[in-house]
């Protein structure tokens, strides 16, 4: 068993990437203002880009940015420059899905890995062996392989491989997808993409309509593998990718943190039956904000079970409410910073990098000012919690039962 | 000279196809194509091998089947069996059959046509140099991004499609057969239909959709006609130019190929157009030829 996997956090921001490596991520990736797929989830200036390098390089953590538009002509402009800098601010690699844009890579910033975008939908080793000798240090494989494919991709591949553990699936091939601009001139391949493909749809058979009240769709559920983390290490997947740069901060710290642990306990007893470890992460995991979830393809082709036609219910069982900013020993009270609204006898639970869930009850809340509060209703409002239970800065605090 | 492509139907249509100015006729088989016009079987493409040599016609094989790991032992087999078949050329998405091919020794021209990936230059280039002995390119481009494309590279190997209808979505799920059955419905035949479609709920255009074994394809819902641009096009120097009949019919192509013609025998286009609109009664369209997708909505507003 590979103890070695990496663990691949996404990042949107600044806070989410400490956040990701705070809670465990061997690495982070994210994208820049331009050249990235998720054009709304891109705010890394190349200022934050630095900043989040220097700091996961304090916890021996990796960043690799995302350039992985599938590009136009005029996308080019200002790329080598823009690859030279992230060379020069310490970034590990970068993903494309441009074989122009590794030829670029490999010339004008040598010392970045080149890791081969999902959007290349790479599903065989012969196909890695291509990207391989075109200059792809890494593969992500295509979410269309399943786990018996990718326990033989590995076994033949010239290059470490890359699998999607956690996250959003598209129902289209990456990279091969242009509803979105079809229906609404947004480019899917340049950041653009609508999500057409969960948009509600007439399905007819020449002029018969064939959908009724429940109109044809075809989104995903996410994907959510925790079963498959110990066949992963131990067909020598390099990397476990989570895919959700558009996440919460909540959401980060919940799934990144159930990996890692539940990775951390394999490595450790790679012989024992995990059973019991792959429960409790699945019981975490869907304590963050999930759409229904499913294998993916890494168990069958996905079927009517794995295809989102209604808006189901979510899975979620808590609601995060406060982050914390620090904690006073000697007047056990913790400064958080509300969330979401909670009152001070309602049941909570708190965890972190260092923290087990740890169940507490505000024995009481007071302002900055000293005024007792008695619900925390107030975005972002930060208040006293008085605790017996020693939390630390980064420390977060959710709510056990999810209100109705 | 131009290689003037189509999407092949039925064998007994190669006659008029030739007399049509076809000169590549492009086959789908039952060993390794979906979401072609037509999958051929074994006989049937012997036969088609055969009236090609006789009609001095080329041929092209459709090699895009989803390539699995498990599957590269069939990949080789087939190689085998394209060594003696010898298509003109074979069409691909999937490096690993240029690879094999060109592992098998195999002479045939190798046409690298991925859907979405060829949109600029330098992408083109790189898969030229990478092996490929042609590429064509994606269709969400602009007429002057094809241009500017074409005088970057040698355009005598480069592929434009200037007709037919173009797929806009590619999966492996079944999702057409997975929706009925959530619904409790079953449709007899789905995976040879051709009259499907979908029309999203606040919208009027109707988009093709197909299921197959492989996997479900959606389309745009246009019929990509080129009359205007046909001229320019060939200005630019492309050599290979490719007619799609997957939702039409090979005498639908054939009047495609023939109002081509017309146009650039100096025939106004808009004039050609309504003609052929009125014989067909096809929803033909633009494209993107002169819409600029945008990064972002507010770039598209």
């Amino acid at each position: 068993m590979s103890e070695k996997i990496e663990l691949l956090a996404p990042a949107g921001d600044l806070t989410r990437l400490k956040t990701a490596i705070r809670y465990g991520a061997d690495a982070v990736y994210l994208g820049g203002k331009r050249f990235s797929l998720r054009s709304r989830a891109s705010n890394f200036s190349l200022e934050d880009i630095g900043e989040g390098v220097r700091f996961a390089q304090k916890y021996g953590a990796s960043v690799h940015v995302t350039v992985n538009l599938i590009p136009h002509d005029e996308d080019f402009e200002g790329l080598d420059e823009y690859l030279r800098q992230l060379q020069q601010l310490g970034v590990r690699a970068i993903i494309v899905a441009s074989l122009a844009v590794m030829a670029r890579a490999k010339q004008v910033a040598p010392q970045l890995q080149v890791h081969l975008s999902t959007q290349m939908s790479c599903t065989n080793s012969r196909a890695a062996t291509f990207y391989h000798q075109l200059g792809a240090d890494r593969i992500v494989l295509a979410r269309e392989c399943s786990m018996a494919q990718i326990r033989q991709i590995c076994a033949h591949s010239p290059v470490p491989i890359e699998a999607f553990i956690h996250g959003g699936m598209c129902a289209n091939v990456s990279g091969r997808c242009t509803l979105s601009n079809v229906m609404t001139l947004r480019d899917a391949n340049r950041g653009g993409c609508a999500q057409s493909c969960r948009w509600r749809y007439h399905l007819l058979q020449s002029e018969e309509e064939l959908s009724d009240e429940v109109l044809f769709s075809m989104g995903s559920r996410d994907l959510m593998a925790p079963e498959y983390v110990a066949d992963m290490m131990r067909c020598g997947v390099a990397s476990l990718k989570i895919e959700g740069r558009m996440k919460s901060a909540y959401y980060i710290a919940v799934v990144v943190r159930a990996y890692r642990q539940l990775i951390d306990t394999m490595a450790a007893n790679p012989r024992q039956d995990h059973s019991a470890a792959v429960a409790r992460a699945r019981c975490e995991l869907i304590r963050a904000e999930n759409r229904p979830a499913c294998l993916g393809f890494l168990d069958h082709v996905p079927g009517p079970q794995e295809q989102l036609i209604t808006t189901e219910a979510s899975t979620v069982t808590h609601d995060f409410v406060a982050q914390v900013l620090d904690y006073d020993l000697q007047r056990q009270e913790a400064l958080i910073e509300v969330r979401n609204h909670f009152t001070c006898d309602e049941l909570l639970e708190a965890f972190g990098p260092h923290l087990d869930n740890t169940e507490l009850v505000a024995q009481s809340l007071r302002d900055e000012e000293g005024m007792p509060v008695r619900i925390a209703n107030r975005a972002m409002q930060r208040l006293w919690l008085k605790t017996p239970v020693r939390l630390s800065r980064y420390d977060l605090i959710r709510r056990k039962e999810r209100r109705l | 000279m131009i290689n003037w492509i189509a999407a092949l139907q039925q064998l007994s249509s190669l006659q008029r196809m030739k007399e049509g100015g076809i000169t590549t006729v492009r086959v789908g088989s039952e060993r390794c194509s979906w979401r072609v016009a037509a999958r051929f079987d074994d006989e049937e493409i012997e036969q088609l091998r055969q009236r090609c040599g006789e009609l001095g016609m080329r041929w092209e094989l459709v090699v895009n089947r989803p390539i699995e790991e498990e599957d590269l032992p069939w990949l080789d087999k087939l190689m085998s069996q394209l060594c003696l078949w010898r298509p003109d050329g074979i069409v691909f998405h999937d490096p690993a059959v240029l690879l094999s091919a060109r592992q098998a020794g195999l002479d045939s021209e190798l046409i690298f046509v991925s859907d979405t990936l060829m949109t600029n230059a330098w992408d083109v280039r790189r898969m030229r140099e990478a092996g490929c002995d042609r590429v064509a390119l994606s269709t969400e481009i602009t007429l002057q991004e094809i241009m500017d494309i074409a005088a970057q590279n040698d355009a005598g190997h480069l592929e434009l499609q200037v007709h037919g209808a173009q797929v806009c979505a590619v999966s492996r799920r079944p999702l057409i057969s997975s929706y009925l059955q959530l619904r409790g419905r079953t449709l007899t035949d789905l995976h040879q239909r051709r009259d499907l479609r979908i029309v999203e709920q606040t919208r009027q255009e109707a988009m093709p959709i197909l299921e197959e074994e492989e996997g479900t394809a959606v389309y745009a819902p246009w019929i990509l006609n080129s009359l205007p641009q046909i001229a320019s096009i060939v200005q630019a120097g492309f050599g290979h130019l490719f007619l799609e009949g997957i939702f039409g019919s090979d005498q639908e192509v054939l009047l495609a190929r023939a109002a081509m013609a017309e146009v650039l025998a100096g025939a106004e286009a808009q004039t050609v157009l309504c003609r052929l609109r009125e014989k067909t009664g096809l929803p033909y369209g633009n494209g993107y030829y002169d819409r600029k997708t945008s990064l972002t909505k507010e770039e598209g507003r």
